[in-house]
């Protein structure tokens, strides 16, 4: 009817509105049921069809044409197709040829394919001659052959360990080159020996054993910013691990070398450095010691506030800084006897950069654990309690969670410390803990409302002001957590039982 | 019998008598068109004869002059214009002057003009009718007459094209805008001519362009807004609703002198009707806004000025329809019934399309109001701050409202246990579009279980809140699987999948399919197939063996149901299961080997079966189709009973989408199965050519045809040669297709076809290289680089058109490298194609990636 057909049309606006209201993704009907099964079932045959005919292209391109309309986008160098095992072969001829030419591009194609290797060359790396035919190439004396040769154990090495592990017979050839006057060789092979380094403690020993660590440090004497930088990585892979023999650093003379490179330098560089650090300040406190008496700290506070803009970069200072604070109190005095070191870390504390604000309160504990006044004074005038609870009653849990430990570290030393504390506003942020299914976070919930409780007058007032605070406070007496339920219970019973109003008792006395 | 009879018993009580007449009266029409209408005629025009017949009469006449479907439209027009020309001009006389006439309905000769005049403006017939109308308007004493003219005018102003009409859109305008006046003082009259106005807003663009038009126009309409009469009211707001939609860039003068102040007033009526409308027309602002803010964007991605500016009407006018809005949320019914459109419902679009237009400025103003309200004792409180909330979650920065939604989650969790059910179903919504938008707020250890068991939970409640129960968990099933990696070993939801699926398919257990609950879970079960990770599979096979048991148990009760709802219902249920299987297959792959025989033999079972419901068979071929994908060669086996009902299904052009689907299955075998399909592949290339040069078969299938024409020849390799000449033979026919560049409908649909052409090619060429037989091509080299030109100079092709194009010139220059054939590629457009493909910022990487391969080897062949 006509009539009906205008009120639809007049009401079509209104229609659009209408479908949009409480929208959600459901079909509505069958018919668009079936129109969208169409469409994907559509959809998924055409990505079958172009697999299809993309798999028999790319094949045809040689790999310098390959090379070349790769070139085209810049430092997008990786071949998007998979090598088969006749590919292969054939640069294998190439590798060998008479030709210096044909050999190096052969090599140059190599290492662009390691990148990302297909199986076939995963076989010809593991089980074939490939490492002997670079090796080959290691002794023929030119440079340029050399330093492609390098490049391919460097991407080799920097796959999984049954790559890796095939590449260590050159390690001998990538030392006597650190020595050599060819900076781009000695790059390339501190960055080899690096990539190695990080596969574990096996090779580590190998390396060890075969003398990397003296010329590697004497890297360090190098003007040129970039081997400085190699130097560091291949140095701070080699001191990981438990067994990582420190001494052997400290005997080079490394930290004078390191802190050198600590004045007037750019922020790449300082973060190189101080990864180093950061691996041998985190073994035992003889070696913080050793660091920490060749005068490190002021130089690493100087580049706190440069770091401070670069986001992630400044991560190795700051967990230097933390592994300096986890030793021996007189080693935390040495940091916060520098004035620009605590006001710097709370400032960090606000960093935008989530695991920079994470490390940063880490840190920031590790300071706040010695729970001596004259520390926590400082640590206060730092301005640090708005920050660390602003922190903790907002953001992410994790990052809460830290927060949390440095304000509990305050408020364990006694009256004067908790009740200076913002209470009212921590309350509820520590309430959510106590509701979590953490059993870390449910602790520290527990061990500030104990705290609060028993240390602050009003504290019992300021639970009770909180809808569903003390149930939340009943819940964990269900916990599975022995300790949680018990201290739960106690102060249930304690604050919030029926019969014992106001009795005074320290329960994690 | 007379006509006058016949319409008379049309009418009786008794069933037989009336199905007679109505059939009698259909046989006179089909024997003498002329004559019947000619009786209709002669009974509605005569005064004295009975008002009910007159008006059943009337009623017959239009009815035999238009219908909804646009076939028997077109022949019912063409019925009429063959007929003799005084009979017309009779009929058109007689109901003109029975404009106005008192006792029969008021709009029967109106609506009996407008379907003549539908079906002679366009062929130039009737051109003294508009003038007629018009005078009517202008000079007729009686009211009525006047009326119905102007009903008449809206009428034919709705249903013919705007282009026929614009020649007299200055009269129409000026007659409507007469009787829409304040000065029109029979209110009838006035409604009539708003509604025509509204009716005609669309073809008048070029008096609206004019300023002293424009004005008078807007001047008419927004006075009628202050009538006392609500009918005219509600009739000026539609019209201001659809003048802001249809003509934004002319409104700023009007908004500030006008418009805002008489909306934000609208919103307020008493009267409901112009409340909404007054809400609708901001809604429509912010759709405007969000089309020109998008229109910037893509501007400045292209380094361009965008055409059109929006001048931010929502932004400047939100701290006064704000609260407005907000009261109105308040306002809900009790039982909102699925198509009703209210007020509170209204205004919940209105906030979510403002929080999409004015993004952060919209948080601070409703957030305490959902603070405030969010636990009020009164339900409508509650549900309208969760709407509210929910409502906001889209536009704003995330990083605004992240804070916001974790302190809010552990209430709206809560929430889920809210007395109320329409508080219930706004929690779970808002629920849901936080887990599709801000996903980032919940936390995998504090949240993820909560919300999950409470979402569980509600697939135990009234099935209105399932819906957005499946919704939510379908939503965090797409955002925390890993996007980078569609086969991770595990995600943060691989522990929640057996309680989830559990859940869900008890509610699917369930008989009915209240308020679309069980299709919501089957949907929600298959996306949680399909996105789940490899520590899951050994659960999606058990998904996989339930569905089958229910669907073998649907086949076994097939035969008992009757009625035509059920019968529906057991169709629809068996859709929804298909479809979970079919998404355990693709996401199994070679691992659903173990029950692929059962599986087959219930897909034979269904498509073997009486039943003729085409949707199901279309779903088991799609099923059979990820079969094939999932099986590969394995396949083979299931080929013997399946391919007649293949081939039957493709000799059925009539059930077009099931024979789209059919052609795709031969791509899928061919793939699968390689050159073992070369015993086929006569009666696969047979079908397809006969569908293709079909008349009956619907046009959408025939790009998908071509597309196979390739898959064929890319298994078959060299073998392809046999149909070599007859395939370039109809691609070259398929390529000479041209689109008319004013259709939009048929640009695409060559689009796809040249799609598909280029895709045939490329599929031949390939094939014939891999089977060594590279040099039988080159006799129609010319005539596809003629094609090939054409495609490349088209300006409407589609990205994948393009990488199709530049794969097949990269494919050609291998084919021709070191021949004669490189002559063709020293053309430039080949080069400016390629570059063009490689370069240009429409297209995407995949493409690009293509032509930089193209380039390659057009280089290499050159050198050669």
């Amino acid at each position: 009817m006509k009539t009906e057909s205008q009120a639809e049309k007049r009401k079509s606006i209104s229609e659009l509105h209408r479908s949009r209201y409480k929208r959600n993704s459901i079909s509505k009907n069958a018919d668009e049921s079936r129109r969208r099964r169409l469409a994907i079932d559509q959809a998924l045959r055409r990505k079958h069809r172009e697999q299809l005919i993309t798999a028999k292209r790319f094949r045809h391109l040689t790999q310098q044409e390959e090379y070349e309309s790769a070139g085209e986008e810049e430092g997008d160098h990786h071949i998007s197709y998979e090598l088969t095992a006749g590919d292969i072969s054939k640069i294998e001829e190439e590798l060998k040829s008479n030709n210096h030419e044909v050999r190096l591009d052969a090599a140059k194609f190599l290492s662009r394919a390691l990148f990302d290797p297909s199986k076939a060359l995963r076989d010809f790396v593991v089980d074939g001659d490939c490492v002997n035919i670079l090796t080959q190439l290691l002794t023929s004396g030119d440079a340029e052959e050399q330093l492609q040769a390098v490049v391919c154990i460097t991407n080799i090495s920097a796959g999984s360990y049954e790559l890796c592990i095939k590449a260590t017979p050159t390690i001998p050839y990538l030392i006597s080159y650190l020595n050599e006057s060819n900076i781009a060789l000695q790059d390339q092979s501190g960055w080899a020996l690096g990539n190695m380094a990080v596969e574990g403690d096996e090779i580590r020993n190998m390396l060890r054993r075969n003398g990397v660590v003296s010329p590697l440090i004497k890297l360090l004497d190098a003007t040129d910013s970039h081997l400085v930088q190699t130097a560091c990585f291949a140095l701070s892979n080699l001191a990981r691990g438990p067994d990582a023999k420190l001494e052997e650093f400290f005997e080079a003379g490394i930290v004078p070398k390191l802190t050198s490179h600590l004045i007037n330098n750019t922020p790449d560089t300082v973060t190189e450095i101080c990864w180093v650090l950061s691996y041998l300040t985190a073994g035992t406190d003889q070696f913080i010691g050793k660091v920490v008496e060749q005068g490190v700290v002021p130089l690493l506070v100087q580049n706190l506030e440069s770091l401070q803009a670069q986001g992630p970069l400044a991560l190795p200072l700051i967990r230097t800084f933390g592994n300096i604070a986890s030793g021996p109190d007189e080693y935390t005095d040495v940091l916060i006897s520098q004035d620009r070191f605590l006001p710097g870390l709370v400032a960090l504390c606000n960093s935008e950069c989530r695991p920079v604000k994470k490390e940063s309160l880490w840190v920031l504990s590790n300071i706040t654990a010695s729970r001596r006044p004259e520390v926590l004074e400082k640590v206060i005038q730092a301005g640090a309690i708005p920050v660390l609870t602003e922190i903790a009653s907002h953001t992410n849990f994790d990052i809460r969670k830290e927060a949390a430990f440095s304000l509990t570290n305050i408020a364990c030393h006694g009256d004067k410390y908790i009740q200076a504390l913002p209470n009212n506003v921590l309350l509820p942020g520590y309430l959510e803990f106590v509701r979590s299914e953490d059993p870390e976070l449910i602790k520290l919930g527990l061990t500030y409302l104990q705290l609060l409780l028993t240390h602050v007058p009003q504290g019992k007032a300021l639970m009770q002001a909180i809808p569903d605070s003390i149930y939340s406070l009943e819940s964990v007496t269900l916990s599975t957590h022995s300790d949680l339920c018990r201290t739960a219970s106690v102060l249930m019973d304690t604050y919030f039982g029926e019969n014992n109003e106001g009795v005074e008792q320290d329960i994690l006395a | 019998m007379d006509v006058s009879s016949l319409l008379q018993s049309s009418l009786s009580t008794d069933q037989s008598i009336r199905e007679d007449a109505t059939r009698k009266l259909e046989q006179l029409a089909q024997e003498n068109y002329a004559a019947y209408v000619s009786l209709l005629n002669q009974v509605f025009a005569t005064e004295q004869a009975d008002p009910t017949l007159r008006q059943l009469a009337g009623l017959a006449l239009k009815n035999s002059l238009t219908a909804k479907d646009t076939t028997r439209k077109e022949e019912y027009a063409q019925r009429w214009l063959s007929i003799d020309q005084g009979i017309r001009s009779q009929v058109k006389q007689d109901a003109l002057k029975t404009f106005g006439s008192s006792g029969i309905s008021r709009s029967t000769a109106p609506q009996v003009v407008s379907a003549i005049a539908e079906i002679e403006l366009p062929a130039n017939q009737w051109s003294e009718l508009i003038p007629t109308l018009l005078d009517n308007v202008t000079n007729q004493e009686s009211a009525l007459h006047r009326q119905a003219s102007l009903q008449a005018l809206g009428y034919i102003c709705e249903s013919t094209e705007p282009m026929v009409l614009a020649v007299n859109a200055n009269e129409i305008l000026t007659a409507v805008v007469q009787g829409a006046r304040k000065e029109e003082t029979n209110d009838d009259v006035r409604l009539e001519a708003l509604h025509a106005l509204y009716n005609s807003l669309e073809f008048i663009r070029a008096n609206f362009d004019r300023e002293g038009e424009r004005n008078f126009i807007m001047q008419v309409v927004c006075e009628a807004t202050q009538s006392t009469d609500e009918r005219i009211q509600l009739a000026a707001f539609e019209c201001l609703v659809r003048i802001m939609h249809l003509y934004y860039d002319k409104m700023r003068f009007y908004m500030e002198k006008a418009l805002f102040g008489l909306t934000v007033l609208g919103m307020n009526s008493e009267h409901s009707g112009v409340a909404l409308q007054a809400v609708e027309f901001w809604s429509t602002v912010c759709d405007e806004e969000l089309e020109l803010q998008e229109e910037a964007n893509e501007a400045l991605d292209m380094g361009e000025q965008p055409e059109r500016v929006s001048f931010d009407f929502a932004k400047t006018a939100a701290p006064e329809i704000l609260p407005v809005l907000l009261w109105m949320l308040t306002q809900q019914e009790e039982e909102a019934d699925e198509d009703e459109w209210n007020i509170a419902m209204a205004a919940g679009t209105c906030l979510a399309l403002l929080a999409q237009t004015i993004t952060d400025h919209i948080v601070p103003p409703v957030i305490p109001f959902v603070e405030s309200n969010i636990q009020s004792t009164d339900w409508r409180y509650r549900e309208a701050a969760v709407m509210a909330f929910g409502s906001i979650l889209e536009g704003p920065n995330p990083q605004i409202l992240t804070p916001l939604v974790n302190q809010a989650l552990p209430t709206l969790i809560n929430m889920m246990r809210d007395p109320d059910v329409n508080v219930k179903d706004t929690v779970t919504w808002t629920l849901g579009r936080v887990s599709d938008v801000l996903v980032e707020c919940i936390k995998p250890d504090i949240h993820l279980p909560q919300l999950i068991s409470a979402l569980v939970l509600g697939l135990q409640d009234n099935p209105r809140i399932v819906g957005n129960c499946c919704w939510s968990l379908m939503n965090l099933a797409e955002q925390l699987s890993s996007v980078e990696d569609a086969d991770a070993d595990t995600s943060l939801l691989s522990r929640y999948f057996d309680g989830v699926i559990t859940a869900l398919l008890r509610i699917t257990d369930r008989p009915d399919n209240e308020a679309n609950s069980r299709t919501s879970a089957y949907e929600a079960v298959s996306t949680f197939v399909s996105t789940a990770a490899k520590d899951c599979y050994s659960n999606i096979e058990k998904v996989a063996i339930t569905v089958l048991e229910r669907l073998e148990h649907t086949l076994s009760v097939q035969n008992q149901i009757v009625g035509s709802d059920e019968m529906n219902a057991h169709y629809e249920l068996q859709s929804n299961l298909l479809s979970v299987l079919t998404n355990c297959v693709r996401k199994l792959g070679k691992n659903i080997a173990s029950i692929a025989d059962r599986i087959m033999t219930v897909f034979l079972q269904i498509l073997n079966s009486q039943s003729k419901h085409s949707t199901t068979k279309e779903d088991v071929f799609i099923g059979v189709g990820a079969l094939i994908s999932a099986l590969e060669s394995d396949f083979s086996r299931y080929l013997e009973p399946f391919i007649p009902i293949l081939y039957s299904a493709l000799q059925n052009p009539e059930e077009y989408q099931l024979c789209g689907i059919a052609v795709g299955l031969i791509g899928d075998i061919c793939r699968a199965l390689g050159e073992n399909s070369v015993q086929y592949c006569n009666a696969f290339m047979e079908l397809l050519i006969q569908n293709l040069q079909s008349p009956v078969l619907h046009r959408n299938v025939k790009p998908a045809i071509l597309s196979c024409f390739g898959d064929v020849a890319l298994a078959i390799g060299g073998q392809f040669e046999s149909f070599l000449n007859i395939t370039m033979m109809v691609l070259q026919q398929a390529g000479n297709m041209r689109a008319d560049k004013t259709n939009l409908d048929m640009i695409e649909y060559v689009n796809q076809l040249h799609e598909g052409n280029v895709e045939a090619y490329v599929g031949i060429v390939q094939g014939l290289s891999s089977g060594g037989k590279t040099p039988l091509i080159a006799p129609y080299v010319p005539g596809i680089f003629t094609f090939l030109n054409i495609v490349a100079e088209d300006e409407y092709k589609s990205d994948t058109l393009v990488r199709s194009l530049a794969g097949l010139i990269g494919d050609l220059a291998d084919a021709l490298y070191a021949t004669d054939g490189k002559q063709f590629f020293q053309v430039e457009w080949v080069n400016r194609t390629l570059r063009e493909a490689r370069s240009s910022r429409h297209y995407s990487q995949s493409t690009k990636e293509v032509a930089r391969w193209a380039k390659e080897m057009v280089k290499r062949t050159l050198q050669s």
